[in-house]
């Protein structure tokens, strides 16, 4: 069931994201374009001016598609918890498998869209030497593709988490009978601030309690002999966090969704 | 026929308010009941913890022995009081998204009906005038051949002639073997069709009756017992 609704999320999002790509992309080539034709150090005035509108015009258009991918994927999820919710949750299918599936749709839109925004960034400005070039510098060692591959997967878990943090609260929004975007939009600032909080009195709490047990003096030194060794530590540590905070994210937005539902 | 939908000490409260009040019944296969009572009497809220949309209080819900879960979902067939398809979907859309999550959908019945209703495949949802929507919602729902079929307010708010349609509709294609629960105000239009009929009343049953044991009871259809049970 899980890989239907995630066949479906896909076709859903898809209708509305493929097209505003395809008409950005497109921009940015146009834009790109008229850049390498108009590239004169004698233009008219007026001529450099629109140049250089386009050309902004065209960098918050990628903004835009970023927004969008965000947007939509997160209204997808908001609408799950309105009418849509009361065909959506009378098919049998478990409630976790609702949540995973916008929440791997949404993850898969959000790292296709980094090699999106680099091939747009590329047809503005028209260079494309990057790729035979760039790699040309790069070696190639074990730390460093472990290194590579964690960051890669951290900024995965910060993208579930964002989105995560985004669900649990239309979910909160969803327990109030009016203004539920309203209500939604409130829990997501509360909740934040509350995480912050939190986060930062962890922090408080770690770091104090590594000074006093001599730990940082023993991690100084680790740092110093194997700096690699190291920061793929550090990588894991931040990235088994962020997978702990996401299944608490998880459990309470599903837990809200079984228990709480109250689709108006 | 055995029991394939009761309520056991069924209680829902929103905040202080009781939705429903130890709501008991019974409804054996085979069996078209009537879901009757004013605004505000549980209907809705009954019909939407039987479909697993919302969790009761106190007390519980049987379908085929099973708790209201996946399981239930996949016998249960069900209607809800608004719209819920999703409006940027086509009607082959619609249709292929049935035949995926359930198993006992009948697609060529569903594309068969909605040509009666003149709807072809590629008309987007959210481009179709209310009554037509609530009609392909309802075709999709009763093309499903499930143990069970709950119908929220399936006459509401649409003219005459579409009623008679939704009630033939209802009643050319509902599996004999199975029960079919709606909910109405319209007690008129549906009385003659009826096998049973449940009242609710301040979120209790106030009664569960044959039609026919209820007319020869009372000497009055049932939308005259309904009018003097429930009188302002």
């Amino acid at each position: 069931m899980l890989m239907k609704l995630l066949k479906y999320e896909w076709k859903t999002t898809a209708r509305v994201l493929l097209p505003v790509g395809a008409g950005v992309l497109g921009f940015s080539l146009l834009t790109g374009l008229m850049n390498l034709l108009l590239d004169y150090p004698k233009l008219p005035e007026v001529v450099g001016w629109l140049k250089d509108t386009v050309s902004v015009l065209a960098v918050l258009a990628l903004i835009f598609v970023a927004g969008a991918v965000v947007f939509v994927n997160v209204q997808r999820f908001y609408r799950l918890l309105g009418e849509q919710g009361y065909l959506m949750f009378s098919l049998p299918v478990p409630v976790w498998q609702h949540i995973a599936a916008k929440l791997l749709c949404a993850c898969v839109w959000a790292v296709l869209c980094v090699p999106y925004l680099i091939v747009c960034s590329s047809l503005l400005n028209m260079d494309f030497t990057w790729l035979w070039s760039g790699w040309s510098g790069l070696t190639w060692n074990p730390w460093g593709v472990a290194i590579v591959l964690q960051v890669s997967l951290v900024l995965l878990a910060a993208v579930c988490c964002g989105y995560l943090h985004m669900y649990l609260c239309c979910a909160i929004g969803a327990q109030f009978g009016q203004q539920r975007l309203l209500a939604s939009i409130v829990s997501y600032f509360v909740l934040g601030f509350v995480e912050q909080i939190a986060g930062t009195l962890l922090m408080i709490l770690l770091a104090v309690s590594m000074v006093q047990s001599n730990a940082w003096q023993v991690w100084s030194q680790a740092l110093s002999q194997n700096a690699a060794l190291s920061s793929n530590l550090i990588l894991l540590v931040l990235l088994v966090g962020m997978m702990l905070f996401s299944a608490v994210l998880w459990a309470v937005t599903q837990w809200l969704m079984t228990r709480r539902l109250n689709l108006v | 026929m055995e029991t394939i939908y009761e309520a056991r000490g069924l209680c829902k409260w929103y905040g202080r308010k009781p939705a429903l009040n130890r709501a008991e019944f019974a409804v054996t296969g085979g069996k078209l009941v009537g879901l009757l009572g004013p605004n505000g009497s549980g209907k809705t809220t009954l019909l939407k913890i039987s479909a697993g949309l919302l969790t009761a209080s106190a007390g519980e819900v049987l379908i085929d022995g099973q708790h209201p879960g996946v399981k239930s979902k996949e016998i249960t067939s069900y209607l809800p009081d608004r719209m819920a398809l999703p409006t940027e979907l086509r009607a082959a859309d619609a249709v292929d998204l049935y035949a995926d999550f359930f198993a006992d959908f009948d697609a060529a019945k569903a594309r068969a009906m909605l040509k009666d209703l003149h709807i072809e495949a590629g008309d987007r949802i959210g481009a179709m005038s209310k009554g037509t929507q609530e009609k392909m919602q309802l075709c999709l729902t009763m093309s499903r051949a499930a143990k069970l079929y709950l119908l929220d307010e399936p006459l509401g708010g649409v003219d005459p002639a579409a009623r008679d349609y939704i009630l033939q509709t209802i009643l050319r294609n509902y599996s004999e073997n199975a029960a079919l629960v709606l909910s109405t105000h319209l007690i008129g239009d549906i009385e003659k069709v009826l096998d049973e009929v449940i009242f609710l009343k301040d979120g209790a049953v106030f009664r569960q009756v044959g039609v026919d044991a209820l007319r020869e009871e009372t000497g009055q259809s049932v939308d005259a017992y309904f009018r003097e049970v429930y009188k302002c």
